[in-house]
């Protein structure tokens, strides 16, 4: 009997445990990596990632509120908005780390914080696009170059959506991408993760990787 | 014995349905859909700002949706209201009730939050949604756990009763009271007092949604169609919420019905109270774990 009422009220636990929405991921990034690649004296060189951030429409409009800003008639940013909220933005996604994690071989790449920033409103989604240099430029001939599409934290699930591009000296290099393939045991962590609040943070604070579409530059 | 097996029935049944369902699925089926209405519903705020035609429609279909799919998730009581249903003699009509006047109250009191602190006390979209999170949700799982406490101390009461009557088996056959508590004398929320307990620990927790939703229609000076949105959404959440009570209280006259022919209803009625109410206790202390993150 006892055990009976342990069991049921241990299934009414899972059901409201999985069952959680106001969950992590909390809002949805597509979008992807381009390559910037020069050629220093024959050498094909990484000088920075291309990133696109493009967010989920409800996202979009709580993010422009919440900086206070609105869409014009027409369903866009006016200039001085458009200036306003890129300024804000400036410093807020220098919080979210960029959503870029490169390696090379082992070892973490570099990068600086964001420049270059571009915000633009598409379909009711918000754009976001900027450049990731990295610290030291980087010889890839003959190298691979991996980097995660991810938010440490998964407040913000990213997909990448579009193919990687190589810009600059594009020859000698191609880029690839890699879906995120889930297994039972990240379908076990998602669940967990979903039961975490806007404001909570996960025990693991990079628990993001676990989950990132990945995208691989490979020069001859 | 009869009571056990009686009571042993209805738990494994009650296990066979969750074990039925896969929880994992819906929860990701419940999220995909609220991703999807939510996109609905910011479509139809900028169609709104726009001047599309049917933007008002839309947006009050999608709320009402993103409303239901929302509550299959916890915090919104439905887990109190089951419980209740189960355990106690209140009549389907009068928990229905409940449920659609908690959700209406849920909304309002999203609306009050949301525009009175953004045009009264000047809060921030991130202030707000802090509050709500971070002192709001622990609240209401609080309040929610003392109604189960409330639940499960007169079931154990009841149960104490119907223990010390020497033969309890005989309960509405003599027609006279004594002879322990009939069902209808167990809580049944009749209490205006009982009634607001539970609309309010259910209330004093927003919706997210709604609260993001209104900080959006606030900032897009389209206030209207937020707070008759929000209501909207509230009677979809109230849908769900509507579905568990008429299950809990049909799952408890099922159990009932065959106690009674064995004459244990009373026992049976008041076991199902005081596993009900530490159900609750339970469910909200988890809960209230995850949001503090203890």
């Amino acid at each position: 009997m006892r055990v009976r009422c342990v069991r049921l009220l241990t299934a009414a636990t899972f059901l409201l445990g999985g069952a959680a929405v106001q969950a992590h991921p909390h809002a949805f990034v597509d979008g992807g990596i381009d390559f910037v690649i020069s050629d220093r004296a024959g050498v094909a060189t990484l000088d920075a990632l291309h990133v696109t951030w493009l967010l989920d429409e409800f996202e979009t409009l709580y993010m422009l509120s919440a900086a206070k800003v609105g869409l014009n008639s027409d369903g866009l940013l006016d200039s001085t908005d458009r200036e306003a909220f890129t300024e804000q933005m400036r410093a807020w996604l220098a919080n979210f780390d960029g959503s870029a994690h490169a390696r090379h071989g082992a070892s973490p790449i570099a990068l600086e914080q964001p420049r270059s920033l571009e915000v633009a409103i598409v379909d009711g989604r918000l754009k976001l696009t900027f450049d990731r240099m990295l610290s030291e430029p980087l010889a890839v001939s003959g190298q691979e170059v991996e980097v995660g599409f991810y938010e440490r934290t998964y407040f913000y699930a990213h997909t990448v959506t579009q193919p990687a591009k190589v810009k600059g000296a594009a020859n000698a290099c191609e880029a690839r991408t890699f879906a995120f393939d889930p297994d039972s045991q990240s379908a076990d962590l998602q669940a967990t993760l979903q039961q975490l609040g806007r404001e909570d943070v996960p025990d693991d604070t990079n628990v993001g990787v676990l989950f990132a579409d990945r995208v691989l530059l490979q020069c001859d | 014995m009869r009571l056990a097996l009686t009571l042993g029935l209805v738990l494994v049944l009650g296990v066979a349905v969750f074990s039925a369902v896969d929880m994992q699925a819906l929860a990701q089926w419940a999220m995909a859909r609220q991703r999807e209405f939510q996109n609905a519903m910011a479509g139809s705020v900028r169609g709104l700002r726009t001047g599309e035609a049917g933007a008002w429609a839309g947006l009050l279909a999608a709320a009402a949706a993103y409303g239901f799919v929302h509550a299959v998730g916890p915090g919104h009581g439905k887990y109190l209201i089951g419980g209740v249903g189960v355990g106690s003699s209140v009549s389907a009509r009068r928990l229905v009730s409940l449920a659609l006047i908690s959700s209406l109250m849920q909304s309002l009191w999203a609306i009050v939050l949301v525009y009175g602190g953004l045009a009264l006390l000047a809060y921030s979209a991130h202030e707000l949604t802090a509050f709500a999170e971070g002192v709001l949700a622990p609240a209401s799982y609080l309040a929610v756990a003392a109604v189960g406490g409330v639940l499960a101390w007169r079931g154990l009461r009841a149960l104490a009763v119907v223990m010390r009557t020497p033969d309890h088996s005989t309960e509405h056959h003599c027609g006279c009271k004594g002879h322990g508590p009939t069902p209808d004398d167990v809580a049944n929320l009749h209490s205006v007092k009982d009634s607001m307990m539970l609309i309010t620990s259910v209330a004093i927790r927003p919706c997210t949604g709604a609260i993001f939703l209104l900080i959006i229609t606030w900032n897009m000076d389209i206030r209207l169609a937020g707070a008759v949105a929000v209501i909207v959404m509230g009677l979809g959440t109230a849908g769900l919420t509507t579905l568990v009570a008429v299950s809990s209280v049909v799952a408890r006259g099922v159990a009932l019905a065959s106690a009674h022919g064995h004459g244990v209803a009373s026992t049976v009625l008041a076991a199902f109270q005081f596993i009900s109410g530490v159900a609750v206790i339970w469910i909200s202390v988890l809960l209230l774990r995850l949001a503090l993150g203890i």
